[in-house]
Order: C-alpha cells, then structure tokens, then sequence
C-alpha cells in the first residue's frame, strides 16, 4: 500500500497518546477502583488554560505549566471532594457522578473562556522530516519518546521501588495497606494527581494537531476506555498496547475506507469484542445502581 | 414488618402477608385520591392556563416523561446504565418520519415505531447481556454513535446532518400543529406509559428487576432469571423511547442527529437522577427539568447555565441525595408529618 | 387491573374530555399562521410583535461553535445599525428591538430558538441571519406560522423561489456562486482534477453540483468529501484528500473547520491550490489563518471594504462612529440585513405581517453599495444574482473582479 508508512506512523502516534492517557486511567482504576469520566475534562481543561493565558500573552511553556497545574489540582480535587465520599457499597456511582462532573467542568470553562474553538500552538507539529517515506513531525517524535519513557518509567516504579509495592498494595486490599501503615488516602489523591498531569499532556498533544474547545478530549477519552476493556483494566501491558494497536487500526481503517470510518470501524469493533468474548468480563463487579 | 415476634421461620410468610393486607386499604385510598388529584392538576392546569408557546413544551415534557419512564425502568429499577436511551428515541423519531413522509397513518407509524424499537433495543440488550457498569455504558454509547453515524450518512431517507422536517401528528381529530391538540396528544400516551410502570412496581417481574440491580449474586442464588429481566427491561425502555420520539418528532415538526445524540443520552439520564430514579413522578420532575430549564435559561440570557448547573446537579444529586428531588421532597415530607 | 388503577383511568378518561370539550388558555386552540399576501394588506391591523413604541424582530445565528465568526459578526452589524436607526428616531416613530439567539450552527437548536422568538417572544419578522444548514432547519416552521424573513445569508437552492415565499433572499445560491468560481480558476489555470469539502447536505450539494456544471465536458475529475461541522480531527479528511491527488481543493466549510483542515493537509504535506466560499474573506478568517491560505481564491458577496463608493464609504464611517471599530465582512452583511429590513420598515403601510410582505415585494431595485441591486417583486424572492472574486495575498484580500451580475 501506497503511503503504508505514513499510515503506520500517524497510527503509532494516536496511539502512544492513547496510551499515555490510558496510563493514568489504569492507575486510578487500580488503586481507587473508580472509573472517571470526567478525566477527558480534564485535560481539557490543562490545554484550555493554557491557551488562553497564552492568548492573552503569557509565553507558551509559562502556559502549558499553568494549565498543567491547574489540571493536577483539579483531578486531585475531584478525589477529595467527590470521589472519596462515594460509598463503597454504592458501586456504579463513580460513573454517574463522574459523568456530571463531565458535563460541569465543560460549561464551567465554557463560561470562563468561550464556547469556540480554537487554534492551539503547533508545538513542534509543523517542524517536519522525512523518515522512511513518511512525514513525522517534531511533536510526534516526542509524543512517541514520552510514551515509551513515561511508561516504561511507571513499569519500573511499580515493580522496584518500594512506593510501587505500597500502591499495588492499595490497589489489592486498601484496608490491609492501610493496617500497615500506608498513608492510602495520600496515595490515592498521589495518583489522581498524577494522572491529571498524564491527561494534560495528552490534551495539549491532541490540542496541538487539532483545535481546543470544551469538548474535544470526549472521543479520546472513550477509546481510551474502549482500549482499556479490550486489554483489561486491571493489567498494565496488555491494555496500554492494546491503546497503540487501537490506534493503529483506526489509522488503517481510515486509510482503507476514507475519513468516514474511524467511528464505525472503532464502535463496531469493542461491540464485536463485548459479543465474542464475553466470559472475560463476566467477573466484572461493578453494577450501576440507581 | 413483623412487629409480633414469631419464633418459627416457616409461619413468617403467612405473618407479611397478613400485616400488608391489613395495612393496604387505608394507604391505598388515600394515594389514589392523592394521585388523581395530581393528574387533575397536571392535566387541568395547563390546558386551562397555559399560553401556546407554554402548552407546546408541556407536550414535549409528556413526550420525554414517556423516554425517561423507559430509563427509570432499565436504569433506576434494573440497574442498567443505558446511555442509548436517545437513540433508541431516535431510531422511533425517524421511523415516524419515514412513514409519515409517505403518507402511512398513524396507526401504522405507531405499529412500526414499536417494532422497530422492540429490534433495536434486542440488538443492544444482546451485547450487553452479561455487561455491567462502564462496559455496559460504553457498549451503549457505542451503538449511540453508530447510530448517529447511520443517520449522517442516510441522508436520501433521513435528512442527515440537515435534519427532516415532519408533518405534525395528526391523530383523528387532534392535530399537533394546535397547541392544546399537542398537549393531549403527548399527554395520553404519557399516562399510559406511567400508569404501566406503576403497575410494574406490583408484578414480580418488578420486584425481579429491583434484585438484579441490588445484586445479582443474590438474584442468581433465588432462582430470578437475570437474562430474561434484563432483555424485558431493555425492550421495555427501547419501546418507550422509540414511542417518546416519534411524538417528539409530530410536536416538534423537526428531528435531526444532535437530538439524538450521546449528549441527548446523557441529559436523558441526568433527568431521570434528578427527578429521582426509582420514581415515577421522580421522572416527570426530570422531563420538565430538561425541557424547561434551558428555554428559561435562554430567555434569562445565561443559555450556558443549563449544562453547568445539569452537571452540578447531576454529581451533588447521584451522591447526596440519591433518591433525586422527589426523595428529597418526600424524606422533608415525611420529618415533617413526624414532627407535626 | 387493581381497583385503584381502575379509577385512576377513568378520572383521566372523564377530565380529558372534559378539557378537550371546554378549549382554553390563551391561543391553545388557534392553529397559529397567516397566509402569505392571501389576505392583502390592512393598513389598521397590527401584527404580533408591533406596540406603538416599539417594533420586535429577531434572529438565530452561531454565536458559539464551528461557525461563531458568521454569526458574531453579522450580529454585531446589525446590532449596530439599528443602533444608528433608533438615535435618530426610530422608524415610523417607533424604536427596533432586535433579539437574537445563538443556534450554534445546528438547525435542531436553530429550531426551538426561533419557536421560542416567534411563539413566546412574539417576534414581528425575522431579521437576517448566518448559516445555510441551521436557516433552513426554521424554514418549514416560518411558512407555518408566516412570518416573513429579510436577507437571511443562507444561500441554497432551496431558498429564493415562490415555494417559500415568506423567504427573502439577498443572496446568490451556492451552485451560482461556486459556477462562478470554478469558471474563474479554470481561465487562469490548468486543472485536472478538483476535490471539494463541503458541509455535509444542502450546502456541500449544492457546492458540488456549481463546480459540475463549470467543468461539464472538459474532463476534469470532481471529488467530494461531505464534512460535520464542529469536527475537530481532520487529519482523515487530509489524508483521503492527499491520497486523491487533485490539483485544486475547494472548501465550503465554517470558518473555524477551514483553518483545522488547512492546518491538517499542512501537517500530512499536501499543499494544492485552494477556492473558497466568500467567508474566506472575513477579518477573523484572515487574521487567525491567513498564512495557510496563501494564493486562494475567495468568491465575494459583499462590497470590498475599501471601496471609494460613497455608499461603501458611508457605511464604514457610520460603523466605526456606532462601534468605534473598524467593520469586517460579517459586520458588512449584518448592517445591509438590517438595512433592507429597515427599508421594508419604513415602506409598509400597515404593521401586520402581509403589509410587511407586500412592502418588500416593492422594493425592486435597492442600492446598498455593499451588495448589488437587491430586487424583489410579487413573484421575486431571489433578490440578487451577483458574486465577485477575490484572491489572499500575505494574509490580506486582494479583490480581482467586482461583485458582478450573472445574468449579463
């Protein structure tokens, strides 16, 4: 196929960032048990912030730390304040409640900012080479070196240092973790923070090939998840190479059929998964309740 | 409920039944007069006050209590969370239209919409089976998005991304483009729809659905067909929805994509948490919630309050109050006669 | 069925009777409308939407979204116009309140907006208005109810014929203007294939089928690519265009859509020779994405901004003494709206919407200076049949042919 390597490439890139977010999703979901759907927000909100700081003349990297910051205190705050007084018994709300945070976090920076979208800085992503028949931009050779780095870095933390053994702890068994003397409420809010910075990196990348406005992480954030089912939440390899492959796919599916399908082609894939293999998340405890 | 002591376990049966039907009579007359008194208020009220732009969103509202009484049954009563509720509204939206634009009756609109939607909601309850919590939401939402796909590219039969214009209903001598003709013509097919998920609440169909949302573990350990209750509920919200959409589409002359879209799944659910899902009335007071708000909001000028203060809601409602607005009322209703 | 359940039915059964017996609040039984100039103009009559101080009209346009430039700018001109109006007294003594309503570019919320105007705010007419997709979304509901629109910029072919008479266009449909466009680029240059990206519907079909007939039998290829608006990744869109290899790609898209899918076929390395609808050749357009439009040819509706017509000139001090700004293209389209309604305005003989119909039916041959002769007529809802072109150079307009009649 014609172009084949520029297929592959934009594929790897989409889903290094997939990756990296999913990254985060799993941290969360591991030591606090929540799924949230507000997350994409999130990191709309790092990149909303920083555009528009910048807009408004702050230099881009002052910017882009500014809405970082902002997006790591606001996931850390959502544990806190939300998150934390769900009732343990109550499995199922995280996602509903989740779910508003979603919708209010979007018109809260409607509100503040603009309800348009806008052009963000191309950080890296009109500076570009020819390698191997493809054109790869400077951005996406850092995204895919951040992937690889960040990852095999929250590997190794989580298999050798002795703050990975207490946040496997607590993601086993949080009262027992706790009887021993770790600080789980510290760690789980570590985490969440934590991942708010993942999930603004991600945005900004995103912003930067794309547009910024109140809603543009959603469709990240749902193959996120979708990768995340198909690998398994509570694995670390599987999933987050199941996010590179989702991403490589898409591209593929787009490059076959035309720009129309990368939804069908995604949607009609977790749904056969679901129907096929079903018996794997047969196990899965969590029911929403009303 | 068995307030004298019975030290064999095999007579306890005997004993509930007994207190329940002494204590029946008295509260069921009492609510039935509580009940027609609210429909006479809901009925009257508006059709003898309200102007026409107003009576025009009353028979929205009807038509959308009928989409979130389908989803206080899958969601509130059996614990599916569905965040296909607006397609399933769409999929009886355009069905109408289709067969409305060629001249079928109404009748006949309203025997397709139900068995198109009986089909589509099979083709999501099958998938979903043995799926819960966020599979469940995302294998939903995923349908959601084909579906508005489907449409965007139909346009020769839907409209597409422009939208289609439809007839008003016309059913005998109601005709929809009159105001009072819209109200009643949204507001019968919404007290039915009440009227049988009230009735459910007696059925052991209902009390099946209530054990599999609390916990299926339990349920499969007392013989409940979960598979069974679970299809019937998704087919049960799947007709509802498809029935609420195809009024929508005869009120409103005009369906296109965004009205059914995740985001109108969403807002479906934020109603029904609202209003209080596990109640009847809890999703009428989530219909007018979603109808109303954002007109009012408009008018006020603040048209972006509606999502922010939905969102607000929708969190500060799922974890304090989980009974939504009409638990609340009823809880402050409830101290107060206590305290009086 | 349970005795209460019972009982419940047919107290429901006897009230809705009852109800539909008696009729009720206000307006709940008048099936709403009026036809048309059927029923002639009546001087003492006095349409919704008229008190003896005040005359209400409204709009929907984007004011948030993909399309927000249109709308805000056109909103802004006209808001400023009718400012100017009212300083100076009003129109047959009476102020002009206009309200206008954000529709987000989506004729669905475009819908329940002008409902909202039309059924609650009591709107008189239907002033202006941005956006093909999102107008034609009200169309059906403003022939219902009959209440006229004036210059809406929604070209298409569905609009400006008798079939929707309540209708007044002051714009040349996208098949002209795109005929227009294509019979310019290709007397100056070689082409052999085009790919066009429209909005998705009306709009892009009719782009679409405006190139087709400028090409017709000259062999070249014609490719179309149907957009959403408000899509945020267009890096499938470039990468099917790149692969499609045409020479020239036109663009009838939102502004903000414009810039992301330059931005994308920048980002896949593909750089063809560009034409686009007149929105290209708005200030915002040119300030935000200007250095990716470099040499594209833009179709021109309005007046060039620096024209020396008095007319023109007339218009930029005016604006600039309302807003302090100096104006942009939308602004120029928002102020000729609400100067053709104006003028219908100042026409009628009576403030009941057929007086309103038959008052722009007289005005046959309007000189604004920003757009050409506008001329309506009993039979005539088409009002203009002229485009221009004009091409961006260093992110600036540069008009190569006045705005000029088709027909000649």
């Amino acid at each position: 196929m014609d172009g084949l390597t520029q297929v592959l490439a934009g594929g790897i890139t989409q889903g290094c960032l997939y990756a990296l977010m999913l990254l985060g999703v799993l941290l969360v979901f591991q030591v606090s048990k929540v799924m949230s759907f507000a997350y994409g927000q999130v990191g709309m909100v790092a990149a909303f912030t920083a555009w528009a700081v910048n807009a408004a003349g702050v230099p881009v990297v002052l910017a882009l730390v500014l809405g970082a910051l902002v997006a790591v205190l606001l996931n850390a705050a959502i544990d806190v304040v939300a998150i934390r007084h769900i009732p343990s018994d109550r499995v199922g709300l995280d996602l509903v409640v989740t779910l508003g945070l979603f919708l209010l976090i979007a018109a809260v920076m409607q509100q503040l900012i603009d309800s348009n979208s806008h052009s963000f800085p191309a950080l890296g992503a009109d500076t570009q080479a020819t390698v191997l028949g493809a054109r790869i931009s400077v951005n996406d050779a850092v995204v895919v070196g951040l992937a690889v780095v960040v990852v095999t870095g929250a590997w190794l933390v989580l298999s050798r240092t002795s703050l990975g053994t207490n946040l496997r702890a607590c993601a086993e068994d949080a009262d027992i973790a706790a009887s021993t003397g770790i600080n789980v409420r510290a760690l789980r809010t570590g985490t969440w923070a934590v991942a708010g910075l993942l999930a603004s990196v991600v945005a900004v990348a995103v912003a930067s090939r794309v547009a910024v406005d109140a809603f543009y992480m959603t469709s990240v954030l749902v193959k996120v998840f979708i990768a995340g089912m198909i690998g398994g939440l509570d694995r670390f390899w599987p999933p987050l190479l199941a996010a590179v492959g989702l991403g490589v796919y898409e591209s593929l599916a787009v490059a076959t059929f035309g720009a129309d399908a990368g939804v069908p082609a995604v949607f009609l894939l977790i749904i056969a998964v679901l129907a096929v293999v079903p018996k794997r998340f047969v196990l899965d405890t969590s029911e929403a309740r009303a | 409920m068995t307030s004298t002591s019975l030290p064999v376990r095999a007579t306890r049966p005997v004993a509930v039944t007994v207190t329940a039907a002494e204590e029946k009579p008295t509260r069921s007359r009492r609510q039935v007069l509580l009940v027609v008194a609210g429909l006479l208020a809901v009925i009257a009220v508006p059709a003898l006050t309200f102007p026409a732009f107003w009576l025009f969103l009353a028979a929205q509202v009807a038509a959308y209590a009928i989409a979130t009484l389908g989803l206080n049954v899958l969601y509130g009563r059996t614990g599916q969370l569905s965040l296909a509720q607006a397609t399933f509204m769409g999929a009886g939206a355009y069905t109408g239209y289709v067969l409305g634009s060629r001249g079928h009756a109404p009748l006949v609109q309203l025997l397709a919409v139900c068995a198109v939607s009986l089909v589509a909601g099979a083709v999501v309850a099958v998938p979903t089976l043995r799926l819960s919590g966020l599979r469940l939401a995302l294998v939903t939402l995923a349908v959601g998005e084909l579906f508005a796909w489907v449409l965007v590219h139909t346009t020769d039969l839907t409209g597409g991304t422009q939208g289609a214009n439809v007839e008003p209903l016309v059913v005998g001598p109601l005709d929809a483009s009159i105001p009072l003709f819209a109200y009643l013509l949204g507001l019968l097919p919404a007290l039915v729809a009440t009227a049988l998920v009230l009735h459910l609440d007696r059925t052991q169909l209902g009390r099946r659905m209530l054990l599999v949302r609390d916990s299926e573990l339990a349920a499969r350990a007392t013989g409940v067909p979960i598979i069974q209750t679970k299809i019937v509920a998704f087919l049960l919200a799947s007709v509802f929805a498809g029935v609420a959409g195809w009024l929508y589409g005869g009120i409103n002359g005009f369906v296109s994509p965004p009205d059914f879209n995740l985001f109108a799944s969403v807002y479906l659910l934020v109603a029904v948490v609202i209003g209080g899902a596990r109640s009847v009335l809890g999703a009428w007071v989530g219909a007018a919630y979603i109808v109303v708000v954002p007109q009012v909001f408009t008018a006020l000028g603040i048209p972006n309050l509606y999502a922010l203060v939905g969102g607000a809601l929708l969190a500060l409602v799922a974890l304090l109050a989980p009974d939504g607005l009409v638990g609340l009322a009823r809880s402050a209703a409830a101290r107060v006669r206590r305290t009086a | 069925m349970t005795r209460s359940t019972r009982s419940r039915g047919i107290a429901v059964l006897a009230l809705t009777c009852t109800i539909a017996l008696a009729g009720c609040g206000q307006g709940a039984l008048q099936k709403t409308g009026e036809a048309v100039s059927a029923s002639g103009c009546d001087p003492a009559a006095v349409g919704p939407g008229v008190t003896d101080t005040e005359i209400l009209l409204g709009a929907t346009m984007p004011l948030s979204g993909s399309g927000a430039a249109g709308g805000l700018g056109v909103k802004r001109g006209q808001e400023a116009y009718y400012k100017m109006i009212n300083d100076a007294g009003g129109v047959q003594g009476r102020k002009i309140d206009v309200k206008i309503l954000d529709d987000a570019y989506d004729p669905s919320t475009a819908q329940k907006q002008m409902r909202q105007l039309v059924q609650n705010n009591k709107i008189f007419a239907v002033s202006g208005g941005e956006g093909t997709p999102n107008f034609l979304g009200v169309v059906p509901f403003l022939e219902r109810e009959g209440v006229p629109a004036v210059a809406p910029y929604a070209p298409s072919d569905e609009l400006g014929t008798m079939d929707k008479p309540n209708i007044f266009m002051a714009s040349v449909n996208y098949i002209e203007e795109f005929d227009l466009l294509t019979q310019s680029v290709l007397e100056k240059n070689k082409v052999s294939k085009i790919s066009l990206v429209g909005v998705s519907g009306n709009v892009g079909d009719n782009a679409k089928a405006g190139i087709e007939r400028a090409v017709a039998g000259k062999g070249i290829e014609v490719d179309y690519v149907a957009e959403t608006p408000g899509t945020t990744d267009f890096t499938p869109i470039a990468s099917q265009l790149k692969s499609g290899g045409a020479d020239w790609v036109f663009l009838i898209l939102t502004n903000a859509d414009t810039g992301g899918l330059l931005k994308a076929m920048q980002r896949v390395g593909y750089s063809p020779r560009t034409a686009a609808w007149s929105g290209m050749s708005d200030d915002s357009y040119l300030k935000e994405f200007g250095s990716l439009s470099e040499g594209m040819l833009v179709a021109l509706e309005t007046a060039d901004l620096a024209s020396d017509d008095p007319l023109v000139a007339k218009f930029r001090t005016d604006f600039e003494t309302q807003t302090g700004k100096a104006p942009t293209k939308f602004d120029e389209l928002g102020w000729v709206q609400a100067q053709l309604t104006t003028e219908a305005l100042k026409r009628t003989k009576g403030f009941s919407r057929p007086c309103l119909v038959e008052a722009l039916e007289s005005m046959t041959d309007v000189q604004t200076g920003i757009l050409p002769p506008v001329g309506w007529g009993p039979d005539d809802r088409a009002g203009v049949d002229a485009v221009g072109i004009g091409q961006i150079e260093d992110s600036r307009l540069k008009v190569l042919e006045e705005t000029k009649s088709l027909t000649s």
